[in-house]
């Protein structure tokens, strides 16, 4: 099922991100128009976005599911949750690539599948730390349930403070 | 190959048995704060460490995952629990009180969702309060089961977290008292200061600021100043040197440099990183800073002659000396601040010597100095002349030379002597053993090495009972020839 939802969610970010269109617009000119042989591209269901200030995110995930397990839905399978990459998105543009860090462990330590090491936890920290990552929003988007808050306690890994460069 | 692993394995478990003392920052609310609670954290370590906690220490965070308002509703049924328990701010519960206020609240986070409190409904985030409690306790317990200790300090809301920990662990038996764990509390929102120690400014608008803010905390301790620190500050005073405008949040204000505690003189974060040293004491934790130096030693030959000695770092208001001189009486020795050490001298012998004993000077942590510091005295005429004796004579009843590697002499006094001396002769005292008294009548000095047939004198000057009497003259000891 969730390669079903990561195949989908490709097809829909293709799709949004213009190329699909691009691509049937360049087939349709090809074949000359004619007899009305292409069928409408796929657009993602409504209240959905594929791009946030200009970063490419996969669909916001719907609610049910995306609470049924610790993990949630990841359909690009980047470590992090949807719902809480399409946040980072909204909310700290400009730093996105070091938010994703920090929510990726954040996740791992939530779903217990690969847990951080003491290095990547001490980075993630030190990140986190940071001015403008907001981790706190990362931190209370991705653990919005007591059982993903126990399970985030449960394998955190407990680690001395490390020497932050600023 | 076998025995390099071997060694390896070993290695690891010594260093994975060695017991360490952690100092735990629990945050407060986190959404809403201007800064995140990793960047909390990290400044609490950082203020701590330039404020003489050494590096050695082991900071480690345990974070509070929830914004002000949930937190607001989930503490709710702790805080009107806190209200049925301690009813009159700045009114110490008796021994009982405390104990029974504790087991209740522990009792409460046993079963957070159905235990029930007076007058009391559950907010909303009480479930993830229990989750963050219990984790917490766990947290503090594992540390317990590993040999560790742990201070735990608080910021803000996260006093309650570890006040509803701590009361957890004591009603599930984890612990029957805080030997092992000691409390900071800063900036508390909490009832109790479970280990005596909490920096509550009273200028703190979230804790004493008005309709919302919080009766049954802990009383507001710590009147703040800033600049020359004459006057005690205003709201607006923090706020020019980098406070925010509640007098709360924890960088801003608490870990403020510029921002001073009006009684003791010292910075808040100063103030702040004594209170955990002490904890970090009370556990046994040894030193926890850097060893204290002299940074200059200025000798004033005037009436009475002065040595003044600076230091790089706070210091505990003692001092340790020993040598070759009379202490004025009355001022042996002042803190003139605590980076500065005054002795004034009633006499002392030129060319002689002045010891600062390590251990006797210790800094604001409790590390003492490296090594012992000497200083010479100048030469020339005693300044002031020796006292004239006060009190009977002295007299000495034995004088035994014991021959050998390093040889020492014992001398025998007929009455109770002040720890002085001043001796010259054909000898090289032993370094660390130059003269010392293993009794208040008995005086030894050991020798690196001394000259056959030679002599020593103990002067009369430098030998004082504890009445005031001195030797009517000197007295010469010749060394045998072989």
């Amino acid at each position: 099922m969730a390669r079903i939802n990561f195949f989908m969610a490709r097809i829909q970010r293709l799709a949004l991100s213009g190329f699909m269109v691009a691509a049937s617009a360049v087939l349709v000119a090809a074949c000359g128009g004619g007899g009305g042989g292409t069928s409408a591209p796929p657009t993602a269901p409504a209240g959905n976005t594929s791009t946030i200030n200009g970063i490419g995110v996969p669909p916001e995930p719907e609610a049910t599911s995306n609470a049924a397990t610790l993990a949630g839905i990841d359909t690009n399978a980047n470590g992090v949750r949807d719902d809480v990459e399409r946040s980072i998105a909204q909310n700290t543009p400009q730093t996105f690539a070091d938010a994703m860090k920090v929510a990726k462990v954040v996740q791992q330590q939530v779903a217990g599948t690969t847990v951080p090491t003491p290095a990547e936890q001490a980075e993630a920290f030190c990140l986190a730390a940071g001015k403008a990552i907001q981790a706190d929003t990362i931190e209370s988007t991705t653990l919005d349930s007591e059982s993903r808050l126990q399970a985030f306690y449960k394998n955190r890994q407990d680690i001395n403070l490390p020497e932050c460069q600023p | 190959m076998k025995r390099l692993l071997w060694a390896c394995l070993l290695t690891l478990t010594a260093l994975m048995a060695r017991a360490e003392t952690y100092v735990v920052y629990v945050n407060g609310a986190s959404a809403g704060s201007t800064s995140s609670t990793s960047q909390q954290a990290l400044a609490f370590k950082q203020s701590m460490n330039r404020n003489g906690i050494g590096a050695n220490v082991p900071f480690r965070h345990f974070p509070i995952v929830q914004s002000t308002s949930e937190s607001a509703f989930a503490i709710q049924c702790q805080k009107i629990l806190s209200q049925q328990a301690f009813p009159v701010r700045g009114v110490g519960p008796s021994t009982s009180q405390y104990t029974a206020y504790l087991q209740a609240l522990g009792k409460l986070y046993e079963s957070p969702t159905t235990s029930a409190v007076a007058n009391c409904t559950w907010g909303p985030g009480v479930g993830k309060m229990g989750v963050a409690t219990t984790a917490l306790a766990d947290t503090l317990k594992g540390y317990l089961q590993g040999g560790h200790k742990a201070v735990v300090a608080g910021y803000s809301q996260g006093n309650y977290y570890v006040e509803a920990a701590i009361g957890l662990m004591l009603s599930r038996g984890d612990i029957n008292d805080l030997s092992r764990l000691q409390v900071v509390n800063i900036a508390s929102l909490a009832a109790t200061a479970l280990s005596g120690r909490y920096i509550n400014g009273t200028l703190d608008q979230v804790v004493y600021g008005g309709p919302g803010s919080w009766p049954h905390s802990l009383p507001g301790n710590q009147e703040l100043c800033v600049g020359a620190c004459t006057v005690k500050a205003s709201l607006s005073d923090l706020v020019a040197v980098g406070a925010n405008a509640s007098a709360h949040y924890v960088i801003e204000t608490y870990l403020n440099e510029s921002i001073k505690v009006f009684a003791s003189q010292q910075t808040l974060p100063k103030i702040i990183a004594n209170q955990v040293s002490f904890a970090l004491a009370e556990l046994g934790a040894g030193p926890v800073g850097v060893e204290p130096s002299i940074t200059q030693i200025d000798f004033v030959d005037g009436n009475p002659a002065r040595l003044v000695v600076s230091f790089d770092t706070n210091m505990k208001p003692n001092y340790w000396t020993t040598g070759n001189y009379v202490t004025k009486p009355g001022n042996p020795g002042s803190w003139t601040d605590l980076r500065k050490l005054v002795i004034e001298f009633e006499s002392y012998t030129p060319g002689g010597s002045i010891t600062l004993v390590a251990s006797g000077f210790q800094s604001e942590a409790g590390v003492p100095m490296a090594a012992d510091r000497v200083f010479t005295f100048p030469g020339g005429a005693p300044n002031p002349p020796p006292p004239t004796p006060t009190g009977p004579a002295v007299n000495i009843t034995a004088m035994t030379y014991f021959p050998g590697t390093l040889p020492r002499l014992e001398v025998d006094f007929d009455t109770d002597m002040q720890p002085l001396y001043f001796t010259t002769g054909d000898y090289v005292p032993l370094q660390g053993r130059e003269g010392y008294w293993p009794t208040p009548r008995k005086f030894v000095i050991e020798f690196q090495s001394v000259t056959p047939g030679g002599k020593i004198t103990l002067n009369a000057s430098g030998f004082r009972s504890l009445l005031g009497g001195a030797l009517l003259e000197d007295k010469v000891f010749t060394f045998p020839n072989s």
